[in-house]
């Protein structure tokens, strides 16, 4: 154990099992380039550079910070990330694409997109997962192209190093529709869950009024919005009727979400539940209603990342919260390393709500059942 | 109100934050060109370790930007972790009105004294 604490995290996360949801590798795509097998594909990339951003917010102007995505540095080989991960008293990280990656559900150039999408999955293979130290990846998903997802599961799902599949939630096509069936399949036979990160920056917090003043106006209610609508169609589409132990893991939309789509979901679901009748899915299967209440798919097969985890500064609140949000069937913890907006497992232990086997089930214990952690 | 030695001035680097404990409270010590700085030494959004202000970033493969910072002539820091600025004299955050405590500090026969 690394004695030096002196990012002062609460001396207790050193003992304890921990495990970091969202742990980002900010890796340029020029970065991933030696990994590019495609000699056409490497050309376009070296003379016009690969497909990103476009009218993206500047999240400099959020932040009084040069860097505000590298804010605490760039952990992009195992060796860096056993140094971060020593440092939080993380046992187990789970690597996650960084910034660079994000717009890609947005940007143009299929061919381009699957390629870097290719040579960012074999980066992590070769580079970054490490069972022995903790250190594990979740499979990026070509998701704007279903074949190449496929294609990716074909070359990666078996690789121990790879505990979970990776898409990004935002302004573009949801991914619990029928498009994505063989997707979902491929996913339920190698037991690997889907976390879905925000996605497309570039074309979010875009409203047909151009109304969004801010970057920070879109994340706060962008993001949870995107979630909620992945979310509700995967309950209400019947995927998990279909695969009743998949786990889908939403990452950065926050906590507050969770009960409001739970219970709102069972009122509309009680109060029109013929519309499900028309999901594809359900419709080809003949499956009238959903073989569960819409909340018990959300508390049973869905799953938060906690950071940002936004506090009220009342603890019966944050009691509260935590209750509604069924926080120890619910939570992941997640610190976001190293964007600017970092959490550390610190906010659990100040909790008087929270009791040793509670705060287990949120630092570990709920993605040590939903993540594959294979060893190799 | 209790004066306790810290250490001797030449203890403390100048332009950067250093953590002393004093009496069982952790306190951030600042020796800036502006004078001698301290505040309790975590951050009353997150508990970051303010000491850390301007501090490198753990992993990095060039110089890159620190996090935080510390401002001598503005009497300012910003926290490590989350970038919060505060006044060092008045321990107030003017944008969303948190405040770290602030303690008297002084240099008597070159010795570092705060005033609990």
């Amino acid at each position: 154990m690394n004695t030096d604490l002196s990012e002062r995290i609460h001396e207790r996360a050193y003992s304890e099992t921990i495990v970091d949801t969202d742990f980002h590798l900010q890796l340029s795509p020029d970065e991933v380039m030696p990994y590019v097998t495609d000699d056409l594909v490497r050309k376009k990339a070296e003379d016009g550079g690969w497909p990103g951003y476009s009218d993206q917010w500047e999240i400099g102007y959020a932040v009084e910070s040069r860097n505000a995505v590298e804010y605490h540095g760039k952990a992009t080989t195992a060796d860096e990330i056993a140094t971060v991960r020593r440092q939080f008293g993380l046992d187990y990280v789970i690597a996650v694409p960084g910034s660079s990656f994000f717009s890609l559900p947005s940007a143009r150039y299929r061919v381009m997109k699957n390629a870097l999408v290719r040579a960012y999955n074999e980066y992590v293979l070769d580079q970054v997962v490490d069972a022995d130290r903790g250190i594990y990846a979740t499979l990026l998903l070509p998701q704007w192209d279903p074949e190449a997802c496929l294609d990716e599961l074909d070359r990666f799902a078996s690789e121990p190093g790879f505990c979970g599949a990776q898409g990004f939630y935002g302004p573009h096509t949801l991914l619990g529709g029928d498009q994505f069936d063989d997707v979902l399949s491929g996913l339920a036979d190698h037991d690997l869950p889907l976390a879905l990160h925000p996605g497309g920056t570039g074309q979010q917090f875009n409203d047909d009024r151009g109304e969004r003043g801010s970057f920070l106006e879109g994340m706060i209610v962008e993001w949870p919005h995107y979630a909620m609508a992945n979310v509700c169609q995967f309950v209400f589409s019947g995927v998990f009727d279909e695969y009743p132990d998949f786990g889908l893991v939403i990452q950065e939309a926050g906590t507050y979400w969770v009960p409001l789509v739970a219970h709102r979901s069972d009122e509309l679901y009680i109060n029109y539940p013929g519309e499900i009748e028309l999901y594809p899915r359900m419709f080809e299967a003949g499956r009238r209603k959903l073989e569960r209440m819409p909340s018990e798919y959300v508390f049973d097969n869905v799953y938060a990342s906690t950071q940002p985890v936004a506090l009220s500064d009342r603890e019966m609140e944050v009691e509260s919260m935590l209750t509604s949000c069924r926080a120890t069937e619910t939570f992941m913890f997640s610190t976001d390393f190293p964007h600017q907006t970092i959490d550390t497992p610190d906010w659990l232990y100040e909790r008087k709500s929270l009791s040793a086997a509670d705060r287990e089930r949120i630092l570990s214990g709920n993605a040590l059942d939903v993540f594959d952690f294979r060893n190799t | 109100m209790t004066v306790h030695t810290v250490g001797a001035v030449g203890e403390f680097e100048q332009g950067r934050g250093h953590e002393v404990q004093v009496d069982g409270v952790e306190i951030a010590l600042f020796n800036l060109e502006s004078g001698w700085y301290a505040v309790s030494n975590r951050c009353p959004h997150k508990n970051a370790p303010l000491h850390l202000a301007g501090s490198e970033p753990l992993v990095f493969d060039q110089p890159a930007s620190h996090r935080g910072d510390v401002d001598a002539a503005e009497r300012t820091i910003a926290c490590p972790w989350h970038a919060l600025e505060f006044d060092l004299e008045t321990g107030e955050n003017d944008r969303t009105g948190k405040c770290v405590a602030t303690f008297d500090v002084f240099v008597e026969d070159g010795t570092v004294k705060i005033d609990l």
